[in-house]
């Protein structure tokens, strides 16, 4: 790790808890629903102020990513959804990898560009809005924000992981695309197996921890075949390893890491039957949210409950 | 480097040490290479703006954090070169599936209805942004190569 993420983990270390804190949303909640709920649940039950708002609008990550927008446009999209944030937090806080690095790359294209940024100024005063600057809005991925909980979180769960096996998959947009910016190693991170321990369970390392899940953005649409190909050489480093879980701490990853279970029995015979969770659904369980009604398992594809069969079950009210 | 004028300067500084393409996973499953890639845009080779390979970057940044040279970033070239491709009459195929989502995200402020609510303002002040910034404009660009590359 290098003196630019132990200065970023000492920073988080030190923030300050007793301050509202703007819960960014993203499109993957619609796949996954309990990711949302149980975050929300988390920040309650530890003391947590979020706040949301019906002004925000989606991140845009992907048009960039695929050419179907400018980096101006793309620039002055997050610029607005800061300027809402703002009017709350100073700190934003994301589920999704994909959300989480936009709004870093926006970040990257002002400070580089003086001419974009000049029109992106220019375009955000015509709504009466203006430039938001990275030490006035800091962006958090929300696994790192859990793991400032992690003590917090501790303390209120009902039960714990019972020596469960879970593999990590961080993400490659948060691991890589903007290293400067985060607590982990881009080439070893592992906030989240320490959480896993001090939540009960056993870590699992794998080769493959730092591979792409096989997204690639939407390459499972332009390149299905070598798309499912990495996914599948992934997938087949992490059961190496024997896991009773997969957990995430990004939704997109989520969400190809669950469907691709489907097409690798389809497309290779291969079941992997291992359930993919997010980090925030996994402690919806540990806190006693009921697995249906408020965490939306069966909107899983891949089902949880060889998962859930394993944990103790919880204490009775 | 003229004919390549819009990809980013910073590809000549590309040792063409191979590193990225040893940890890159298109390169895995494909013959998709970054460092041949990057040579041939240093060699000022234009046909790499009609060969299919240059979609398969799948912007996973592995070969930013592997790059010995700072601020080398191979996947924002490869979107640089997309980006000239599609100006050229190039890659519809592979920006299409996209379209309808960037039309969602100016009607209802997301990429499906109804994710979560967004209030009209905002979505009139995307449209506004969308209008000045050149986003609506290169939308219906795109619109029309895909349009045009169906027939
Ligand atoms: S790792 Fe960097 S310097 Fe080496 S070939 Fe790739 S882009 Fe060029
Ligand atoms: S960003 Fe593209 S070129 Fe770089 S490692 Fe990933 S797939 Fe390969």
């Amino acid at each position: 790790m290098s003196s630019i993420q132990k200065n970023n983990l000492e920073k988080l270390e030190k923030l300050d808890l007793n301050q509202p804190f703007f819960n960014f949303r993203g499109c993957t909640e619609a796949v996954y629903p309990g990711t949302q709920y149980a975050f929300r649940k988390i920040c309650a039950l530890t003391g947590i102020k979020l706040v949301e708002s019906n002004d925000q609008t989606c991140c845009s990550g992907h048009f960039l990513l695929f050419n179907l927008t400018t980096s101006m446009g793309a620039t002055a999209i997050e610029q607005r959804n800061l300027n809402i944030a703002k009017r709350y937090s100073n700190w934003m806080i994301t589920l999704c990898n994909g959300c989480f690095s936009s709004f870093m790359l926006g970040y990257d294209f002002l400070q580089r560009d003086p001419e974009l940024r000049e029109k992106v100024k220019a375009a955000m005063q015509t709504i009466g809005m203006e430039l938001v600057s990275s030490k006035e809005v800091y962006i958090l991925q929300a696994g790192e924000f859990m793991y400032r909980l992690r003590h917090f979180i501790k303390n209120v769960i009902k039960r714990d992981l019972n020596r469960s096996r879970i593999a990590v998959q961080y993400g490659c947009h948060y691991l890589n695309a903007h290293p400067d910016n985060i607590i982990s190693d881009p080439e070893n991170p592992h906030f989240v197996e320490e959480m896993i321990q001090i939540l009960g369970g056993v870590p699992v390392e794998y080769q493959e921890k730092t591979l792409c899940c096989g997204s690639g953005v939407t390459q499972r649409k332009v390149h299905p075949n070598a798309s499912l190909m990495i996914g599948y050489e992934k997938m087949k480093s992490i059961r190496a390893n024997n896991p009773d879980l997969i957990v995430t701490i990004c939704t997109y990853c989520e969400m190809e890491m669950d469907n691709n279970q489907l097409e690798f029995a389809i497309e290779y015979s291969d079941d992997f039957h291992i359930p993919v969770l997010h980090l925030a659904e996994l402690i919806g369980l540990l806190i006693g949210l009921d697995p249906e009604k408020e965490l939306h398992m069966s909107s899983h594809k891949t089902s949880v409950q060889s998962f859930i069969d394993k944990l103790k079950p919880l204490p009775k009210e | 480097m003229t004919k390549f004028k819009l990809v980013s300067a910073d590809v000549i500084k590309c040792l063409s040490c191979g590193r990225c393409t040893g940890y890159c996973p298109a390169s895995r499953v494909s013959d998709y290479n970054i460092r041949h890639i990057l040579n041939r845009v240093l060699d000022g080779d234009t046909s790499v703006l009609t060969d299919s390979l240059i979609w398969l970057c799948f912007i996973c940044g592995t070969c930013i954090v592997k790059c010995p040279q700072e601020g080398l970033w191979p996947p924002k070239i490869i979107q640089n070169l997309r980006e000239y491709a599609l100006n050229k009459g190039h890659g519809a195929w592979a920006v299409a599936h996209l379209i309808p989502a960037v039309d969602n995200f100016f009607k209802y402020g997301a990429v499906l209805k109804g994710i979560f609510p967004v209030s009209p303002k905002a979505i009139e002040e995307i449209n506004k942004l969308g209008e000045l910034t050149g986003m609506k404009a290169i939308l219906e660009k795109r619109k029309k190569l895909v349009e045009e590359s169906k027939e």
